[in-house]
């Protein structure tokens, strides 16, 4: 066990660190720390400049291939980055949903033209992507999909309805689960369908959530159409590449959360520093057991990590997404309960908007159900993990 | 950075799991509970010297193998996971760390040596808190003509009462200055303690104006004892996390076992999720007492917070693991017949020593700048 990062690993977060400080105190101070937790929609047309100015310095992408225009980073490096980009201030991502969840999928499942059309341009953040999985009916029990696709003239036709689906408002593609087969049942039928947002078939319409803003839409197919060669990993093979990309979601992405979430746990040891509340003895112990919290979940992840370079998935692997989710939920009570009587008070000059952590603590309460409820989370740890019988499904 | 378990750390592993299955079952358990020290003098000379154990992490030039506290942990955790009566904790996770902290090169090489043999036994007593701020010391130190004069009382010495030697840590009696002094059992007034936890011998150590040479003061004052309290919190905590897994492994083999309504209980939600969430400390469990011990390895000033962290989870975990393990047995699991209320003792006496959760969050605290 070596718990310090190699040479060739300071001298890259060195490297990183010049670049993201320079340019993020330069031309693009104005989207430092912009687009948070229930923040997402902040600065957006700037900050989709700085995800193209990112491509264009080959820092969007440096986990893929050199061939695909990545720099093929071990997972240290992309940690190493991602620590960085939260230390420096780095806005919240907008490529990361076609750069960390379809990216993979189409490299894995995807054919040589898919990859040739839809790889550069996610990497560049000319095409940005929303996931169309959830649905009104198919939530923690995704397999349930009834939005369905038929191939008519060449093309697949779509009808049904999509829901909690984040950026569908400003993306151009959607990766999208969909009943191939008629009568088919459960994961049995389904393909990844490759679909363009702009069209006469697709309707977005916001949901307004619990902060007041709308950064998840329902999303209506009613005749929407997409080629037939934009089925990822062949028809009737959806789940598996469904599948796989939840894979990505609740592994590699989650890694940049908990520099993220230092700053927000900074962000309240100062507060309560600054309010006396630091001197509540009971607050003390909150805030050290955060403390411990966060620091827990990096031990955790660089355990992971280096099972995972070593192409091992132990157990460790499926904690992390019901640790994190759980702690950042009582992060945002705390937050409030450090806040005190003034964590009532939203922002004065407007309608109703949160203040930041205000926005935290309320948002926080859907970390505990999205990308896997923590009672989803627990059967996959009970049946994977421990090997107990798997629930019975309902006839 | 690589932080997974070497093909040696998983060699020694299945070697004391394969040795302790054997000899550490639960009818041994229930034995070395009824005896006087809490272990059995020839089991101990097997562990230290055949097995290597006392010699495992004492440097090389005192006759150990000089390996690595990550290496330690591994033998403490599995220890833990079988409740292994023996002299093992106290005496080099306390005692000999002591003297490796803080002694001088001639008192490490006359006494490391023989622990490192299995031949002496030691131990650490400074307080009755089981915290150990400044505060917590109980002893009081006062230098005479030919050495020092010692004095006080400390409970819940680990082993306080059968270790050979000693360690005592002291304040000055004006300057409050803190220094630890080597002390031999015969010098003190020793007395084992009736307690809850039976896998454990703890004892009362008691001196009352007593004379020690002026070779028995060790070199460290007091950052050395936080830093040796430090290092055996860390090892607490590995034994926790054996005791923490052992109930996770015994609560799903029982769940999968126990059929009630037409189906094995384990099939339940209501016990998945108790499981799962068992498991989740567990597995975080690992995470954090290995990280910690790979600090000690480090030497840096981690340790401050690494251990406070380890403590404070570990034992907290192991308290909750325990309890669940009992909750997931019914009824059997309040008898005395099943080894569940064996966990569930050990994880509570190992919740207070050495400072209990809320105190080493306290630590993390003022770590933090609080």
């Amino acid at each position: 066990m070596e718990l310090n990062f190699s040479k060739e690993e300071e001298a890259f977060r060195i490297e990183v660190r010049t670049w993201l400080v320079e340019h993020l105190n330069g031309d693009f101070a104005n989207v430092k720390g912009k687009g948070g937790a229930g923040e997402q929609l902040e600065h957006f047309d700037e900050r989709v400049v700085w995800e193209q100015f990112l491509a264009k310095a080959g820092w969007a992408a440096i986990g893929w291939p050199k061939a695909l225009g990545g720099r093929d980073a071990s997972l240290m490096e992309q940690v190493i980055f991602a620590e960085e980009y939260a230390n420096a201030g780095g806005p919240g991502r907008l490529a990361h949903i076609g750069l960390e969840l379809a990216a993979p999928t189409i490299m894995v499942f995807g054919t040589d033209e898919q990859k040739a059309r839809f790889l550069p341009k996610i990497r560049d953040a000319e095409e940005m992507w929303c996931q169309g999985f959830s649905e009104p009916g198919a939530g923690s029990d995704l397999s349930n999909i009834r939005t369905k696709a038929t191939l008519v003239d060449g093309q697949w036709v779509i009808e049904g309805q999509k829901t909690w689906t984040s950026h569908a408002q400003h993306s151009d593609w959607c990766f999208l689960l969909c009943r191939t087969e008629e009568g088919s049942k459960n994961h049995k039928g389904l393909s990844f369908l490759l679909v363009r947002m702009d069209q006469a078939g697709v309707d977005v319409r916001p949901i307004k959530q619990l902060t007041g803003d709308a950064e998840f839409n329902e999303v209506f197919f009613d005749g929407a159409v997409t080629a037939e060669a934009n089925v990822v990993g062949g028809v009737g093979n959806g789940w598996k590449a469904a599948m796989t990309t939840l894979t990505f979601e609740r592994g590699v992405s989650t890694l940049a959360q908990q520099a993220n979430f230092r700053n927000e746990l900074d962000e309240i040891i100062e507060l309560a520093k600054g309010n006396g509340k630091a001197k509540d003895p009971l607050i003390r112990q909150r805030l050290a057991e955060a403390e411990m919290g966060l620091r827990v979940q990096r031990y955790n992840a660089l355990r992971t990590l280096t099972n995972a370079d070593s192409g091992t998935f132990s157990r460790e692997g499926y904690i992390t997404k019901i640790f994190w989710a759980t702690w950042h939920r009582e992060l945002g009570k705390l937050a409030m309960d450090v806040m005190g009587p003034e964590a009532e008070l939203i922002c004065q000059d407007e309608d109703y908007k949160m203040q930041r952590l205000q926005n935290l603590f309320l948002f926080s309460r859907s970390d505990t159900i999205y990308a896997g409820t923590n009672q989803v989370q627990r059967n996959i740890i009970a049946e994977r993990a421990l090997q107990m019988p798997k629930e019975p499904r309902g006839a | 950075m690589n932080f997974s378990f070497s093909e040696e750390h998983n060699l020694i592993r299945e070697t004391a799991k394969g040795f302790l299955a054997v000899s550490s079952s639960n009818t041994a358990v229930r034995e070395w509970m009824e005896t006087d020290k809490g272990y059995e003098d020839a089991f101990w000379q097997t562990l230290a010297c055949e097995m290597g154990w006392a010699m495992l992490a004492i440097p090389e030039e005192y006759d150990g193998l000089g390996m690595g506290y990550v290496e330690l942990a591994i033998i403490m955790e599995e220890m833990g996971h079988r409740l292994t009566g023996s002299p093992l904790f106290a005496t080099i996770c306390q005692g000999a760390q002591a003297l490796i902290q803080g002694g001088t090169g001639r008192q490490k090489a006359e006494l490391l040596p023989e622990i490192a043999m299995g031949t002496k036994t030691a131990t650490l007593a400074f307080g009755a808190n089981g915290s150990f701020g400044i505060d917590d010391i109980t002893f009081e130190w006062m230098p005479t003509e030919t050495g020092y004069n010692l004095t006080g009382k400390a409970s819940q010495v680990i082993d306080g009462a059968s270790a050979d030697i000693i360690i005592v840590a002291a304040r000055h009696k004006v300057s409050r200055e803190v220094k630890m002094f080597i002390v031999d059992q015969s010098a003190v007034t020793s007395t084992n303690l009736k307690t809850m936890d039976q896998t454990r011998r703890m004892a009362s150590v008691e001196m009352e104006d007593i004379s020690v040479g002026k070779d028995a003061i060790l070199e460290g004052g007091y950052d050395e004892f936080v830093k040796v309290c430090n290092i055996s919190s860390i090892m607490l905590a590995a034994e926790q996390l054996g005791v923490a897994r052992w109930c996770l492994d015994a609560s799903v083999t029982y769940s999968l076992d126990r059929v009630q309504f037409g189906r094995a209980i384990g099939s339940f939600q209501s016990i998945k999720h108790k499981c799962s969430d068992m498991m989740v400390l567990v597995e975080s469990g690992i995470s954090c007492v290995y990280y910690a011990a790979c600090v000690i390895d480090a030497g840096t000033d981690e340790l401050a917070e690494a251990a406070p962290t380890a403590k404070a989870t570990l034992t907290s975990s192991a308290m909750t693991c325990a309890g669940e393990c009992i909750q997931i047995h019914g009824g059997i699991g309040i008898t005395w017949e099943a080894d569940a209320h064996l966990y569930f003792k050990r994880a509570r006496a190992g919740e207070q020593l050495l400072g209990s959760p809320t105190w080493h969050r306290e630590q993390m605290a003022v770590a933090m700048g609080l």
